[in-house]
């Protein structure tokens, strides 16, 4: 915002005080935030260190060692074709990781660019986006995500297509509306009276003001997603085996449920960590940069 | 009012125009064979060309689709290709199954988040509060399946108390499991609303001059800041109501419990198109009837909420 020094100091007018340091002291203040950062930290370290944090292959068969209870050799005992559970819960967090992150980035580049686009430009382009996000949100969302999957076959781009194509709608309408309060505030006048074109409104002065929503709902929507694909891949639309994914892993753990009911115990704790930690970071970093965005971010 | 509720009526039918055409383009790149999935390999390739050419599966896009708008016009969602039977007669038969569980959740869910949201208001700033906070952001990170999966396990298998699965004819006791489990998440959704909808009551002027007035504290919360509280959590149940569907499909899946998410969920498995096409249909729409009936009973209750933009809430 090199441009027009004198006119963008007033942009940040929102935040309480500016500058790395006192957010951090902020966040910090936040307890549950820093539980959601803790459990977060966890998981993803979990999934990315998985190879060197268990010696067992997550879908090699040892039918030798089938339904072992938890204990030293396997902590997390073993499931019925005597594969690790442990090393298959560790793989599973990559899975779920890279389905959510990739389909939030999806979702918040589509979303994003249409909702930036229409709500500067207004007219007939914004009311076809906008039409098209209200007609993705009329729908439950799971039961398109269920539509979507069984129309393009359970894999795992068909994940990414799923999620973020369904997701985009709600980003969309988000940065639409922050632009639209933005866009009449007196800085982009300035900056284009000054002769800015649209390109370097849009790119330069808009794009930085709709930011702190963006993380906000990317760390919420990253929750919502993991939860997505988990009850996807548990209703066998998701993950195909013999890939470890945390909802397929439950669901075939229903069959030894009274005799080893680890199975599902233990990657279902793992969705409910992994989700509580996002959703309380998004609630912390909510709270934490704008207080106003609230309830519509939630469904 | 009239002129809004208007408005929101003819907005209404462009939309369901787009979801219906949305399900239909979704299902009609569907790469799967429905011929060969009905009646599998047993047939010769000339049997399956004319069993095809009935189902009309070779027409070009734009017929099939001006076809099906027109049936669906007539209310006739097509027969399934697994039972032959129409889809609209088994979802008239499955709907009040999932009704029956939605609305034994839904009441659930009101009651206890409710009750645990007014409690955590009144207690705000001790254990309690933090206890019944914390789980109730726990509650709505916990996966439905998952919930359903430990239910299953402590009441039916290790205590042995009640059923882990099936409709048993309607014998209520095969109710509970699935209406907790499909209760949880609104409950903790309903619990986190109420507690912040009663503490911003708690600070208008009204609840200062009750307390003056030497009202007791939970006369304060119970009579006056929950009843204007209640408004905003009537809504949030409201438009909570599409997360009571697509949690069916979990929930009835996990106790086989024989309603139309069941349903949906065997038509997908069986690549079952009129079927899946139907059942998607039929809830998308009363997805978008209860959202426009909240609307307008949110916009008739409270006269402050503005009735020029369109979709707000």
């Amino acid at each position: 915002m090199a441009a027009v020094p004198a006119v963008s100091t007033d942009v940040p007018a929102r935040s309480r005080s500016s500058g790395i340091a006192p957010a951090l002291r902020r966040f910090a203040a936040q307890r549950a935030g820093v539980v959601g950062l803790a459990l977060i930290v966890v998981t993803v370290g979990g999934g990315v260190f998985a190879p060197w944090l268990t010696r067992y292959d997550p879908t090699a068969l040892a039918m030798d060692q089938a339904l072992q209870p938890p204990g030293p050799g396997h902590w997390l005992g073993t499931d019925a074709f005597g594969r690790d559970v442990l090393s298959r819960v560790l793989h599973g967090a990559r899975f779920s990781l890279e389905v959510g992150v990739v389909s939030r980035i999806i979702a918040l580049a589509v979303g994003a660019s249409l909702g930036l686009l229409a709500g500067y430009y207004g007219g007939r382009f914004d009311q076809f986006v906008m039409r098209m996000a209200d007609v993705t949100l009329a729908y439950p969302g799971l039961l398109l995500l269920i539509a979507v999957m069984a129309a393009i076959g359970p894999s795992k781009t068909a994940l990414f297509v799923a999620l973020g194509g369904v997701g985009w709608a709600g980003v969309a309408r988000l940065v639409r509306a922050q632009v639209l309060s933005i866009k009449e505030r007196e800085f982009v006048t300035a900056i284009r009276s000054l002769g800015a074109s649209d390109r370097t409104i849009i790119v330069r002065h808009l794009l930085p003001n709709v930011l702190t929503p963006i993380v906000v709902i990317f760390s919420m929507g990253l929750g919502a997603s993991i939860m997505a694909e988990s009850s996807l891949s548990f209703l066998g639309l998701g993950a195909q085996p013999p890939h470890p994914s945390w909802g397929s892993m439950i669901s075939s753990g229903l069959d030894y449920l009274r005799v080893a009911p680890w199975l599902s115990l233990a990657p279902g704790a793992m969705v409910t960590l992994t989700v509580l930690g996002f959703n309380l970071l998004g609630d912390a970093l909510r709270d934490l940069f704008d207080p106003k965005l609230g309830r519509a971010t939630r469904r | 009012m009239f002129s809004y509720a208007l408005r929101r009526f003819l907005w209404f039918v462009p939309m369901l125009l787009g979801v219906a055409t949305v399900t239909f383009l979704l299902l009609h790149v569907l790469p799967g064979d429905p011929v060969l999935s009905m009646v599998g390999e047993r047939y010769d390739a000339d049997t399956l060309a004319r069993l095809r050419a009935e189902m009309h599966l070779d027409d070009p896009l734009p017929e099939r689709y001006a076809r099906y708008l027109g049936n669906l016009a007539r209310l006739d969602l097509g027969t399934s290709y697994v039972t032959g039977v129409p889809v609209w007669n088994s979802i008239r038969e499955r709907f009040p199954l999932t009704l029956r569980l939605a609305a034994a959740a839904m009441a659930i869910a009101v009651v206890v988040g409710v009750g645990i949201g007014v409690v955590a208001a009144w207690r705000r700033g001790t254990p309690l509060d933090y206890l019944l906070v914390g789980g109730s952001v726990v509650g709505v990170s916990m996966p439905v399946f998952w919930l359903g999966v430990l239910l299953i396990y402590l009441f039916s298998m290790r205590l042995g108390w009640l059923p882990a699965s099936g409709f048993g004819n309607g014998n209520p006791l095969y109710l509970v499991l699935p209406a907790i489990t499909l209760a949880q998440a609104s409950t903790a959704y309903v619990a986190r609303i109420t507690r912040s909808s009663v503490l911003d009551e708690i600070h208008e002027t009204y609840v200062k001059a009750a307390r003056a007035k030497g009202a007791t504290e939970a006369r304060l919360l119970f009579r006056h800041a929950l009843r204007n509280a209640l408004l905003p959590i009537i809504t949030v149940v409201g438009v909570d109501f599409g997360s009571y569907l697509s949690g069916a499909v979990l929930t009835e899946s996990i106790f086989a419990w024989p309603g139309l998410g069941r349903f949906t969920l065997d038509a997908i498995l069986k690549r079952d198109l009129p079927a899946i096409q139907g059942a998607v249909l039929f809830m998308a729409i009363l997805f978008m009837v209860v959202n426009l009936a909240v609307d307008l009973l949110y916009a008739r209750v409270d006269p402050r909420v503005k009735l020029g933009g369109r979709g707000g809430v």
